[in-house]
């Protein structure tokens, strides 16, 4: 079957110009006096329009290189082994043009970046250039990538820090003078000042307190419903994803193992690993039940199990589990997942991934 | 007192570096006289006995003279005594002695008429350098997975390691003998009156051209590869990442964000490498026959004239200390983090 | 601090080039007497006219003799030696004064390290190699030892330096205060803490120092100003020099040592270079650990 039907088993969604990125067996590999390090190895994913898509897993199964791989900043030791990350262009109500990131001339890639695909990185602590002021960092972007003169630029960045909940007199500011939430919200103002198509936060508010926490997530999502742009929102924490996402897939060594709409995600986690990651929530009130978790330690990226690679620690593991390698299928209407216990997609006949190979 | 300081913390950072401004000097300088005037020779007494050769002829009052001479220099009672005395003579009257080299010309007046060229010289060279040196390091590791940048970084890591003098000689062999095209002995040709005129400058520059370009050759490899070094570090730091993030062109990343870092380092190498200039090339200028504080060194070491010697010392210990002392006042000017840590 | 070295080999290419030249050259060094034995004999390799002075290669002199009647090959191999083991003395004695003091500087803190800092800037200031050349003008008959402590004497400071700033870091590290808090005794935890996490900028010290003494080295022999006793290769450069070998059509006889110098220099270079991007890891194009 041709590699473009084998594409129409796997979108979700109401038609083409719904899809804001295609990610096809994506690999992303460290090379290492080991062997290769396969951190991201054979990720198929569709991101919609508008939506909020949560990208979780456990720390080191490859969220951020994944997040990062999209965006071109791959940088050595890592490459890109092989897969395609295509992203679709609005150009009218009902067409869209899709150009890969990853084979993108350098100049062009400069060009979408932050125009149309924006980064707040994981640790805003040490992401702000520290002998440069605040609004340089902001306003440079925003003359690399529009023609706006001196005074609309200016005018634009005191917006997006108002939006963020800062005060004008941040701008003058050294990174060093801000806490960390205000520096987070620094990266927020300057991902928003140009109104990207597509967000990439990844784990931003992972090093801040609570509360802090909290309130940076209610304006990150009410910033984006209301700009309708499209955020992926990288975090191991389920519980913000249980807030902020729409969509979520799940990340394990390497390759995604399920991809579902929150609520559902939540209320029937299909592939065995989520069932382990939401039964390790303690639930506070209710009955006090055992905390499952999930038995035995990562693997590692330079040596993945055979077949499955979730096989050694998973409770309903099957002889085929470790042989063969589940595809990703859509199992219920916009709900993927790769496990054996789920063999067969709604579309019936449609041959796997890996009958494929 | 404790007032003031509270006050303006700063003052305190100022007190602090300008107390081991002097410290440093002065024991410096202590060291370096004990060490010369440890060191088993007799000047004088060589001096006579060469000219008693050269003339072949007994001098009379041979003794009287190598006494007189010891007053005159202050090598006269014990190595307490002197130095005393010549810590006293330096610092307080600011009399760096009579030379022995041009005696009775003071050592004063051969050192200023020797500075003009070597700082004309230095400086040139270490800028040139440093600019040079900053600018393709920078690039050098903004590209370092290029091939380019690896040859470069090869090159300047082979460059560095042959010392200057050794260029030094390849170039005399090559461009002044074998294809004389340049000059290479002296700073300007003796036929030309000192003056702005252009002839003389012509010859100045043209004699300029060999020494400078040794000097350059191997700074230029250091900075090169301290700042690509340094960028390299700075590389992996994430506010470089969301630079290129952003979109900006490589350039942009590369001059406003990781040179911008790692000037501050740089800035104050410039200081210090601008401060030693005084101690001039004493290699090169020997080379070079040019007449810079390095030669006047070369003859002073030669007879060993210690008023000559100590001062010229001392002229390299205060301006590489001076230097330092500057950036570290500057420091807070510059760096914004510092005035924070000084604050708190 | 062997899988240190294990690793850095492993890691850098750089690393290994600097290994195996150094080592071809350090055996050189070592074997030098057996090679020269056979053409001099018992002499002493810098005893002048043994020889006719230069004499072309033949089968008896691989290179010729000089204008003062020795075998080249000679001078060479016995240069060598010299050289590399003025440089390692002077290198292991400057590291390890450097090294003491630097810790002692950072451990203690306080006045200690105000006033070791301070003499240790002292000596930073003072213009080395007028004072090294002035030494060595007036003393003709050098040893080895003598000359490499003089030359240790000023670059200690910069190992000094090096490692202090390398303790201070560790000092406020979580390791070293987690450490202290359960109760490590001083001298533990300088042994297990601080010390394996020291040895490559050991190392790196002590490369540096090799490699600065033996530049200061050749700096004074190549213009006549050292002790003539002793050969070393900065020595046979002045001859060279002084012999225009230029006009003669030898240049060999200049280049030779010359280019065997940048060698050596740039093998250790390269070494402290490799050892830099196993212990960066943003340098690496390569890396050891996920």
């Amino acid at each position: 079957m041709s590699a473009q039907a084998m594409t129409q088993t796997k979108r979700q969604g109401t038609g083409d110009v719904q899809t804001l990125m295609e990610i096809k067996d994506l690999r992303i590999w460290y090379r290492t006096t080991r062997g290769n390090a396969k951190a991201v190895d054979g990720v198929d994913l569709i991101i919609q329009r508008n939506e909020v898509f949560g990208l979780a897993g456990e720390s080191g199964c490859g969220k951020t290189t994944l997040a990062r791989g999209i965006l071109g900043l791959t940088k050595l030791p890592g490459y890109v082994e092989s897969g395609e990350a295509i992203y679709y262009r609005r150009i009218s109500d009902s067409t869209s043009v899709g150009s890969d990131l990853l084979t993108m001339p350098a100049r062009e890639i400069r060009q979408m970046r932050w125009r149309h695909i924006a980064y707040i990185p994981q640790g805003a602590m040490n992401v702000l250039s520290p002998v440069t002021r605040i609004e340089k960092q902001i306003l440079d972007a925003i003359y690399e990538h529009s023609d706006m003169s001196k005074e609309a630029a200016r005018a634009r960045m005191f917006e997006c820090l108002e939006m963020v909940g800062l005060e004008p007199t941040v701008a003058r500011m050294y990174p060093h003078e801000l806490s960390g939430g205000m520096k987070q919200r620094v990266t927020i103002a300057a991902a928003v000042s140009l109104k990207p198509g597509l967000i990439i936060a990844d784990e931003p508010t992972t090093a801040l307190d609570v509360n802090v926490q909290q309130v940076i997530l209610q304006e990150l999502k009410d910033i984006a419903k209301s700009m309708e742009l499209t955020l992926i929102y990288v975090t191991h924490d389920m519980a913000v994803h249980a807030e902020m996402a729409d969509r979520m897939g799940i990340m394990y060594s390497g390759v995604m193992v399920e991809v579902s709409p929150v609520i559902e995600t939540f209320k029937e986690p299909l592939h065995p690993y989520t069932q382990g990651l939401l039964s390790s929530i303690p639930a506070i009130g209710g009955d006090r039940s055992r905390m499952m978790g999930i038995p035995g330690n990562a693997p590692s990226p330079l040596d993945w199990p055979s077949g499955c690679r979730f096989h050694p620690r998973c409770p309903k593991v099957m002889e085929i589990c470790r042989e063969q390698h589940p595809p990703l299928l859509e199992v219920t209407p916009g709900r993927l997942v790769a496990c054996h216990l789920y063999p067969t997609p709604i579309s019936g006949a449609a041959p796997t991934f890996e009958e494929l190979k | 007192m404790r007032k003031l300081l509270r006050k303006y913390p700063i003052l305190g950072y100022y007190f602090n570096k300008l107390f081991t401004y002097f410290i440093t000097i002065f024991g410096a300088l202590t060291i370096t006289f004990f060490m010369f005037r440890l060191i088993p020779t007799n000047p004088i007494q060589n001096w006579v006995r060469s000219l008693e050769r050269q003339y072949s002829y007994k001098v009379e009052g041979a003794d009287a003279m190598i006494n007189r001479y010891k007053e005159e220099f202050g090598l006269t009672g014990t190595l307490w005594q002197q130095y005393t005395r010549y810590m006293y003579q330096v610092i307080v009257k600011g009399d760096l002695g009579p030379s022995f080299i041009a005696f009775p010309t003071p050592v004063q007046d051969l050192l200023i008429k020797a500075i003009p060229w070597t700082v004309a010289l230095l400086s040139v060279s270490i800028l040139l350098s440093w600019v040079l040196g900053l600018l393709i390091g920078a690039a050098a590791a903004w590209f370092r997975d290029s091939p380019i940048s690896d040859s470069i970084t090869n090159t300047s890591i082979a460059l560095s390691q042959v010392p200057s003098y050794l260029i030094a000689l390849f170039l005399v062999l090559f461009l002044g003998y074998q294809w004389k095209l340049l000059p290479t002995r002296g700073a300007f040709d003796g036929q030309y009156t000192i003056g702005w005129n252009w002839d003389f400058i012509k010859s100045v520059a043209s004699h300029s051209i060999l020494p400078v370009m040794a000097i350059v050759v191997v700074s230029l490899s250091g900075w090169i590869l301290s700042t690509r070094s340094l960028v390299i570090s700075n590389i992996g730091e994430d506010y470089l990442l969301y630079a290129e993030a952003k979109g900006l062109k490589p350039g942009k990343v590369m001059v406003g964000y990781a040179l911008r870092n790692a000037m501050l380092p740089q800035a104050t190498g410039l200081a210090l490498t601008l401060g030693s200039m005084m101690s001039g090339q004493l290699l090169i200028e020997n080379m070079f026959v040019y007449p810079g504080l390095g030669q006047v060194m070369g003859r002073a070491i030669a007879i060993f004239d210690y008023n000559t010697m100590m001062g010229i010392i001392i002229l390299s210990v205060v301006s590489v200390m001076t230097a330092s002392l500057i950036v570290d006042l500057l420091l807070p000017a510059i760096d914004p983090r510092i005035r924070t840590a000084i604050r708190a | 601090m062997l899988s240190f070295l294990k690793n850095c080999w492993r890691a850098s290419g750089k690393f290994k080039f600097g290994v195996i030249v150094l080592t071809f050259f350090i055996l050189l060094a070592v074997v030098a007497p057996l090679l020269y034995r056979p053409i001099i004999g018992n002499l002493s390799p810098a005893r002048p006219g043994v020889f006719g002075r230069w004499i072309p290669p033949s089968a008896k002199h691989p290179l010729g003799t000089d204008g003062h009647g020795r075998d080249l090959l000679t001078d060479y191999l016995a240069g060598l030696r010299t050289t590399l083991y003025i440089g390692f003395l002077a290198g292991v004695i400057a590291s390890g004064v450097g090294i003491m003091v630097g810790f002692l500087s950072a451990y203690k803190g306080g006045w200690v390290d105000s006033v070791l800092l301070t003499i240790t800037n002292m000596l930073i200031v003072i213009p080395s190699y007028p004072i090294l050349v002035a030494i060595a003008m007036v003393t003709p008959e050098l040893g080895v030892a003598s000359m490499s402590i003089i030359l240790a004497i000023f670059s200690w400071p910069f190992s000094a330096r090096t490692i202090r700033a390398q303790v201070m870091t560790m000092k406020e590290r979580p390791y070293v205060e987690l450490a202290k808090v359960s109760g490590q005794g001083d001298w533990a935890i300088i042994f297990t803490e601080i010390l394996p996490n020291l040895t490559p900028y050991l190392l790196m010290g002590f490369a540096f120092s090799v490699v600065g003494a033996m530049v200061a080295e050749v700096g004074i022999e190549a213009i006549g100003l050292g002790p003539s006793n002793i050969i070393t290769l900065g020595l046979m450069i002045n001859f060279a020099n002084g012999w225009g070998v230029y006009s003669m059509g030898r240049l060999e006889v200049l280049l030779i040592p010359v280019s065997a110098l940048v060698l050596i220099f740039m093998a250790i270079t390269m070494i402290n270079r490799g050892m830099e991007e196993y212990l960066n890891p943003r340098l690496q194009k390569v890396t050891t650990e996920k």
